[in-house]
């Protein structure tokens, strides 16, 4: 197949990843970026050319290593000739799960998602949304360790994704460890505990979600504000604002925050509440690819070239 | 096993819900039915025609039948059905082979019910048992064995419409490799004994002819059709294996 | 080897591919012998057979709308018949149907079908050939290749009995003027059941009929008939060349034709009383032939009133019968 070597694109270059159990993992990049190939490679359905994956231990070319996993693809398609229970049955088989375990599962995440009333449904007749519900129903089937979803919030409507947060946090609440990839940034900055950033098949930046985001703003809130404080902090502060039963101070710069509450305690001996605002993900996550594609001397236009993936040849 | 099972089964099923079989086995029906017509049809040869009709029937219902994997297949890969099974602890070789095993399993049952359809009706018609026509139904699986292997093994990198026609094609080839048995060169008996050989299982002319053919030299046939099939399913067994589902 | 090659699979591919190389050979050897094999087919992917019907259902639709065959016709026929036989060599009635169609228009073409069907080992058909032979000789005049076709017809099993007496006829009127015989020995033989079986005195089969003279079986009795007639025909055309002849070598080997033409006669009818001239038996009491009139020596007479007695005593003047 040497015309398709030809043809090959590198998916992922040097690529390591380690993700804690019992966490959110947002995993994050453009389009074309090596997401879904990370995911494929995990599940063991691409083979990496070089190197190791292991899921708990257990390397992803053995069949062992997804006992324990869940996996809702992108653009989910099922057994469309197969009832909505019937599918589930099939999962559950392959799954290993005994007979009673199965019946129980199959009823518990059908009601999880809101498809009791499906379960004689052909797929084929499902919609866009019950796809997705009845993917995160095979996905929960046998109470994984490790669930993993490709672009799950994706063409869902605000219900359905809010159905599918609290699942999610519920996965996490119970021990379980969560990895997804996303677009949708800010429902990542809003479930997960750690991120990962990828481009181009390099991973640009990861870590713990808090601490990756640099701090943007801070404010400082008192109870009383003589006058000439107020004058001696207006060339630290943006706008001092006077609410209900305290006075907001805005800082131009987080930098000013130690000058500024020095100030404030020197005029008032009175407590001193300092709320930070971080970078949003949003900014960050732009920030961080074009930091990466101008070191690397590639161009910022988005996605261009990115669409086309390894295709997983034969070689 | 069981996973294989789970497979074998859930493919059973698929089959069994394309209206493509049932329009296939009335059809079938419907020409055996008009068994009667034949005599008229047929100029003096109606004994002849029923005969080698059925048998006819035999080898369309078992390729038609056989196909069906390569739909199945190519169809799961096309819409990564297969990503979701696989993502499970099921291995590659136990999904081909379940596949595989689900439509034999349907091509059998296809097989005896027009094999009894025939049987009767020969009786009927001509007044005694045919029973050689047991040798033909017996071949006749062997080769739908056979046909479900090779396209077991285009599904398997290749979309669904050029895996159905690649298995037509070695199907058609597969009848004209006597050719090569009868020129006596090195490289004509190494590519005759290299390809699928569906010659080797095809009695109806014989048997039609009322040439005898013993049980032994169909037993042998069968045999040789199953070893086959288990190379090409090994074949593509590691083809499958070294496939990135992207 | 990466580690998702299941190992396995290379072991059962390499095992099961050198397995189904051996057996395949092994069973196409076995077929060989099993399975009609003729000129080169045309594959149809195993449905030659059910094809070879609808073209048979097309050829009579198409003989249906002829009336009378031309020799343009008579082509096409043979192209459809050809086409018809490479789907199924075994379709006996189709050659020689179409040989029948074509034979009078196409003798040449029609030979060509009935060749064909020879060339299929399976097809053992005692009519192919006589057929064969029957047009060869009626229509191209050509006794060589018929009696060729005919000897193959008589090796076939079942033929009937006229198959023989027909070679026996083209070879009697092909070989007469070389060897009449040859040729007679060749009657002698059919008649006895076997070559030499008469001279050894063990193929002699009782005639059954003495009154008519007849054998009640057809086919005996018909080599009978042509055993009187080459032998008449031998002695005839010997005696007139005894008396043509100056050559005295030549008048000696006619002389020993005679001689052992009258043998084999006396052979034929060992035991019976026959007329010198026709070669026909005659009964007790009889003094003239009744064929052709000729002086018999009589036998079974009474020796004083020549009555032909039916007990010991004779019926007309009861002199006891010796």
């Amino acid at each position: 197949m040497g015309w398709r070597n030809k043809l090959r694109l590198l998916a992922l270059d040097d690529l390591t990843l380690q993700v804690k159990p019992g966490i959110i993992f947002g995993f994050l990049g453009p389009n074309g970026a090596g997401k879904s190939t990370t995911i494929k490679l995990l599940l063991g359905l691409v083979t990496p050319t070089k190197g190791t994956a292991f899921l708990s231990g257990v390397p992803v070319y053995d069949k062992r290593s997804r006992e324990r996993v869940g996996f809702l693809p992108e653009d989910p398609s099922f057994c469309a000739y197969l009832r909505a229970g019937e599918f589930l049955e099939l999962c559950g088989k392959v799954l290993h799960m005994d007979r009673a375990t199965r019946k129980k599962r199959i009823s518990e995440t059908l009601e999880m998602v809101g498809l009791t009333a499906k379960v004689k449904t052909k797929i084929s007749e499902f919609s866009r949304g019950m796809l997705q519900r009845i993917g995160l129903a095979q996905a929960l089937l046998n109470q994984p360790d490790l669930v993993v979803l490709d672009e799950p919030l994706n063409g869902l409507d605000p219900y359905g994704r809010k159905e599918l947060k609290s699942i999610l946090l519920s996965q996490k609440t119970q021990g379980k460890t969560v990895f997804f990839s996303s677009h949708i940034l800010s429902d990542v900055e809003e479930m997960c505990d750690e991120v990962g950033i990828l481009n181009r098949g390099r991973m640009v930046v990861g870590g713990r979600l808090k601490g990756l985001l640099p701090t943007k703003a801070v404010t400082l809130q008192v109870q009383e504000m003589k006058p000439e404080t107020m004058t001696r902090l207006e060339a630290l502060t943006s706008a001092i604002t006077r609410e209900h039963h305290h006075w907001t101070i805005h800082l131009s710069e987080p930098s000013h925050k130690n000058e500024a509450c020095a100030l404030l305690r020197e005029a008032n001996n009175q407590s001193i509440e300092v709320q930070t605002r971080a970078e949003s993900l949003e900014d960050f996550f732009f920030r961080q690819i074009e930091e990466n594609n101008r070191h690397r001397g590639f161009s910022n236009t988005s996605a261009v070239g990115s669409a086309i993936e390894s295709t997983g040849a034969i070689p | 096993m069981y996973d294989l099972m789970t497979i074998c089964k859930t493919t059973y099923t698929r089959v069994l819900r394309m209206r493509s079989l049932y329009v296939l086995l009335a059809s079938v029906l419907v020409l055996v039915g008009a068994a009667h017509l034949y005599d008229e049809l047929s100029g003096g040869r109606e004994k002849e025609l029923m005969y080698d009709t059925g048998a006819a029937l035999l080898s369309l219902v078992g390729l038609l039948t056989a196909l069906m994997v390569a739909f199945d297949i190519a169809r799961d890969l096309r819409e990564k059905v297969v990503m979701t099974l696989l993502s499970k602890p099921l291995g590659r070789s136990q999904y081909l082979l379940g596949k595989f095993s689900g439509v034999v399993w349907i091509g059998t049952i296809n097989l005896i019910i027009l094999t009894l359809g025939m049987l009767l009706i020969l009786y009927w018609e001509q007044g005694f048992a045919r029973w050689d026509f047991l040798k033909l139904a017996f071949s006749a699986w062997g080769t739908m064995v056979l046909t479900t292997a090779v396209g077991v093994l285009f599904a398997s990198f290749f979309a669904e419409l050029p895996a159905v026609i690649l298995t037509v094609a070695v199907y058609a080839i597969g009848h004209g490799t006597e050719v090569l048995y009868q020129n006596n060169s090195i490289f004509s008996q190494l590519l005759f004994s290299v390809m699928a050989n569906y010659g080797l299982l095809d009695f109806k002319d014989a048997l039609g002819s009322n040439l005898y053919i013993s049980w032994k030299l169909i037993v042998w046939s069968v045999v040789y059709a199953l070893v086959y099939s288990s190379a090409l399913l090994s074949l593509a067994n590691i083809i499958f294996h070294r496939r990135d589902l992207a | 080897m990466s580690p998702s090659t299941p190992k396995f699979a290379v072991v059962v591919l390499i095992l099961a591919l050198v397995v189904s190389m051996m057996l395949s050979m092994r069973i196409a050897q076995r077929r060989v012998v099993c399975v009609a094999h003729g000129p080169q087919n045309i594959v149809r992917a195993g449905f030659n057979k059910f094809l070879s019907h609808i073209a048979w259902m097309r050829l009579i639709q198409y003989r249906g709308s002829l009336h009378g065959i031309t020799e343009q016709e008579a082509r096409v026929l043979k192209g459809k018949y050809d086409s018809l036989t490479d789907l199924d060599p075994m379709f006996d009635r189709a050659y020689e149907e179409g040989a029948l169609e074509i034979g009078w228009q196409s003798p040449n073409d029609s030979l060509d079908l009935l060749d064909k069907a020879q060339r299929v080992d399976k097809l053992k058909s005692w009519r192919i050939p006589l057929l064969a032979g029957f047009i060869a000789k009626n229509r191209l005049n050509d006794s060589s290749r018929a009696i060729a076709y005919l000897k193959k017809a008589d090796q076939q099993p079942n033929r009937p009995g006229y198959v023989k007496r027909f070679l026996i006829s083209l070879q009697a009127q092909h070989d007469f003027d070389n060897d009449p015989i040859k040729v007679l020995h060749l009657w002698v033989d059919y008649y006895s059941g076997g070559a030499g079986q008469l001279l050894t005195g063990h193929g002699r089969m009782p005639m059954r009929d003495m009154e008519s003279g007849f054998d009640s079986d057809p086919e005996r009795s018909l080599a009978l008939n042509h055993i009187r007639r080459v032998s008449t025909k031998i002695i005839e055309q010997s005696q007139k060349g005894i008396l043509e002849e100056r050559n005295p070598e030549r008048k000696k080997m006619l002389r020993d034709r005679i001689d052992q033409t009258e043998k084999i006669i006396r052979q034929v009818y060992a035991g019976r009383h026959i007329c010198p001239q026709c070669f026909r038996p005659y009964n007790a009491g009889e003094e003239f032939c009744v064929h052709d009139g000729k002086k018999l020596a009589a036998y079974g007479t009474c020796a004083k009133c020549k009555s032909v007695p039916r007990g010991p005593f004779c019926q007309k003047c009861g002199a006891k019968n010796d």
